[in-house]
Formats: structure tokens, C-alpha cells, sequence
């Protein structure tokens, strides 16, 4: 009776306990596109420090609004999505109001046609943008993002996840070397060399998609990655501590970095980051 | 055997429901305090929320990584239901692990909610937060930077 009992339990519980694990495994892996998402800077770092070093709004460098409507694939879109997403965030930086609601007009017809719209909270967005409520509309946005991340993985869609994020990445690089080009900024050159480290988070998981678009994309990018392994960078560890000011307990950190930068290496990756980019915006 | 099987079953459920019960976290109260924070240190920009939802104490501990850039100042707030968000912890670790800081100060028992860096070297950095000494396991962070 009992092997008879054991053996009707111990088929339906191993098959429930291996299930359980199924999906306690599944929770516990992080999709492609969340790694990144938490890991890649915010293009709103780069735009602010564009702003940050004297550098004028310059819309003539952004992704034509109008172009919005033509991207036709899914791949093509999200890219875009990527790309207008860091120029609305450009436009907010500089408080360019009416430039940014083009660019959330242009954000909201790729959402649309990727199934997406309904995470876009338009009527808040356009009341934070309106109110100049900076923190609270950045808070917006990258929830907002968050949310599209996460419809993406859940929906079995990593990919179009990556490709949104690289998408965002390219253009706030490819902003950053367009004003760097006009103005001359050690600052700007530092920052551009440091997308290295980006670079070196973003080649393996972009590796491990075989699809045209995919390959196409990686081999475009392993050419910048190339070009930025001539980069040397000098890192020293020092000593850190802790010390309380203001009541705000603060890291002092005593590591220390040099990027050495050749200027034509240089001038390559600033043209190879433009042609990519044209490619991806055409 | 039989028994094992049974306990493992039973060890299973109790695991599920403990998290399926788990009071819900509500992390948007404590991002709201976490943002007011921010807004009180001079000059600092929104960058990044870190939902702090510990399961009802499936999880201790939530770690988040981040590329932090040298000649940007960085402010993390943490929030939770206490007005001193005592009961959660962050350490701030590089790649290669060395750890830069805890704001839990051991000496005095003290939380610190708001922590200050501003990094000499562009490069991965870990916050691992950690629910400590407490039953409240709901809380929010936010990173803020400014340039220096």
C-alpha cells in the first residue's frame, strides 16, 4: 500500500517540486536586457554633462522627430526607441520643452507600433515636463523604461530589451563625439574614452544573438570596441575611508585613473560611433 | 522515505506561501521620501530608483550594480517606513570586491540613509542593500549624481 502510495505521490510531487525549481530558477535568472538595464549609464548623465561643460543645445545633431513612422521592423523600432528616448531626455536637460514633446510624440508612435503605448504615461509626463519638475520627470521616464524592460522579457522578447538599450547607449555616445568634435573638452574625451567599460559589459551579451539584425549590429560594434582596446588606461589603488559631513556619510576614495588617449585613435571613434549611429537612424 | 518526500513537499508549500503572503511592499512611498532626500542635497539629479522589496524576509539581502564615473558626485538615499530608515544597510563594492564603505556603523548602531561618493575611477560599482535587525523588509533607494 505504501510503495503504491509512494509511488502515485512521488511522481506527481518530483514532477511539482521540479516545477517549483522551474520557476524559482526562472525568477532567480536575469533576463539580458535587466543586466544591462542596471548596469549601463543613463543617458541623462551624458546630456548633463554636455550641458555641464558649456556646450549649446544643438538640435541639428538629434534624430529627425519626423522619422518615426518609417522604421518598419521590430528591430528597427526598438533601436529608434533607444535612439529618441536619450534625445527626449537631451531636449529635458536643456528644458527645451517643445522639442521634447516632439520627441515623446515620436517615442509614443514606436511604442505604439512595438504593443508598448499602454506603459507611457503621456498625461504625467507632459504635467512633469510642464512644471520643470526635473527629478520627478526623470523618475517618470526611467520607470516608464523599466516597465517597457520588463514587457519585453516577460513577453519572451530579451532581444528587442538589448537592442532598445544599445539603441540609447549609441545615441548619447554618438551626442557626446558630435559636440566634442565642435568644442574641445578634455572632459568630453575622458568620458568618450570611458565608454570602453560599457563596451566590454555590452560585447559578450550581444554575442550570444545569431539572428542578421543581431550579427550585424555586433559586428558594427566590435569594430568601435576594436578601436577603443588601443585606449590604456593607468589605475593605481590607494587607500579608502569614510568620513561623516552634513550627516551624509561620504567614501574617500584615494584610487586613481589615467586614460591615455591618442588623438586619432581617438578622431576613429568618434567617425566610427557616427557611422554606426547613421546607420541605425537611415 | 516516504516521510522525507512528505516534509520536502511540505517544506516547499510553507517556502511558496511564505512568499505569495508576504505582506505586499508598496516600494513608491519610500522612492517618493528617497527623491525628497535627494532634493535636500544642493544640485543632485534623479539617475536611478532600487526597489528594496524583501519578500517578508525571503530576502536579506538585494545587490545592484551600477558604472559610476569619475568627476560625477553620487548621493544615495535610502528609505523604508521609519523616518531614520533604520533597519536597512547598503555596501558599496568595486569589481574586484573591495568593499568601500558600509553604512551601517557597527560602533554606534548607527543607519546612515544617505551616502556621499564621488568616485576617482570610472568602473562597475556593486550596492548590495541588506535588511538588518529589523521586520520591516520594504524600502527604496535612489541615486542621484551631480557633476563636480
Amino acid at each position: 500500500m505504501n510503495k503504491i502510495i509512494f509511488s502515485h505521490l512521488s511522481k506527481k510531487s518530483l514532477l511539482g517540486v521540479l516545477l517549483c525549481f522551474c520557476v524559482l530558477g526562472a525568477q532567480a535568472q536575469k533576463g539580458n536586457g535587466e543586466i544591462l538595464s542596471n548596469i549601463m549609464p543613463s543617458p541623462v548623465e551624458l546630456s548633463a554633462l554636455i550641458k555641464d561643460v558649456g556646450a549649446a543645445y544643438d538640435k541639428s545633431i538629434l534624430n529627425s522627430s519626423d522619422k518615426a513612422e518609417g522604421y518598419s521592423s521590430k528591430f528597427s523600432r526598438a533601436l529608434n526607441l533607444g535612439v529618441y528616448s536619450t534625445d527626449l531626455g537631451y531636449a529635458a536637460i536643456y528644458k527645451q520643452n517643445t522639442d521634447a514633446f516632439m520627441y515623446l510624440n515620436s517615442v509614443r508612435k514606436i511604442a505604439e507600433s512595438l504593443g508598448i503605448g499602454k506603459y507611457i504615461n503621456y498625461s504625467n509626463i507632459t504635467k512633469l515636463a510642464l512644471e520643470n519638475d526635473l527629478n520627478a520627470l526623470l523618475d517618470e521616464t526611467t520607470r516608464t523604461f523599466e516597465k517597457i524592460n520588463g514587457h519585453f522579457q516577460n513577453n519572451g522578447n530579451d532581444r528587442l530589451s538589448v537592442v532598445l538599450l544599445v539603441g540609447g547607449w549609441i545615441e548619447s555616445l554618438y551626442l557626446t563625439c558630435e559636440i566634442a568634435k565642435k568644442k574641445k573638452s578634455k572632459v568630453l574625451d575622458t568620458r568618450i574614452a570611458e565608454q570602453q567599460l560599457v563596451l566590454k559589459q555590452l560585447m559578450p551579451i550581444l554575442k550570444k544573438y545569431k539572428d542578421p539584425d543581431m550579427m550585424n549590429l555586433t559586428s558594427d560594434l566590435a569594430q568601435l570596441s576594436k578601436l577603443y582596446s588601443k585606449l590604456k588606461i593607468d589605475y593605481k589603488e590607494g587607500k579608502t575611508s569614510t568620513k561623516e559631513v552634513g550627516g551624509v556619510l561620504e567614501v574617500v576614495d584615494n584610487n586613481t585613473s589615467e586614460i591615455k588617449i591618442n588623438p586619432n585613435d581617438l578622431k576613429m571613434i568618434l567617425d566610427t560611433t557616427g557611422k554606426i549611429r547613421a546607420k541605425i537612424v537611415k | 522515505m516516504m516521510r522525507r518526500l512528505l516534509w520536502g513537499i511540505l517544506f516547499f508549500v510553507s517556502l511558496y506561501s511564505q512568499t505569495a503572503f508576504a505582506q505586499k511592499c508598496n516600494i513608491k512611498q519610500f522612492k517618493d521620501k528617497c527623491i525628497t532626500a535627494l532634493q535636500r542635497q544642493r544640485g543632485y539629479t534623479f539617475l536611478k530608483s532600487y526597489p528594496l522589496d524583501g519578500q517578508g524576509g525571503v530576502k536579506k539581502k538585494i545587490k545592484y550594480s551600477y558604472i559610476l564615473s569619475r568627476g560625477t558626485a553620487y548621493i544615495l538615499t535610502m528609505a523604508n517606513r521609519r523616518a531614520d530608515a533604520k533597519g536597512i544597510s547598503v555596501t558599496i563594492s568595486t569589481s574586484s570586491g573591495k568593499t568601500l564603505l558600509n553604512s551601517y556603523d557597527e560602533n554606534k548602531k548607527k543607519f546612515h540613509s544617505t551616502i556621499g561618493f564621488n568616485p576617482k575611477v570610472t568602473g562597475v560599482y556593486y550596492f548590495t542593500f541588506e535588511f538588518q535587525n529589523t521586520r520591516n523588509f520594504c524600502a527604496a533607494s535612489v541615486l542621484g549624481f551631480k557633476r563636480r
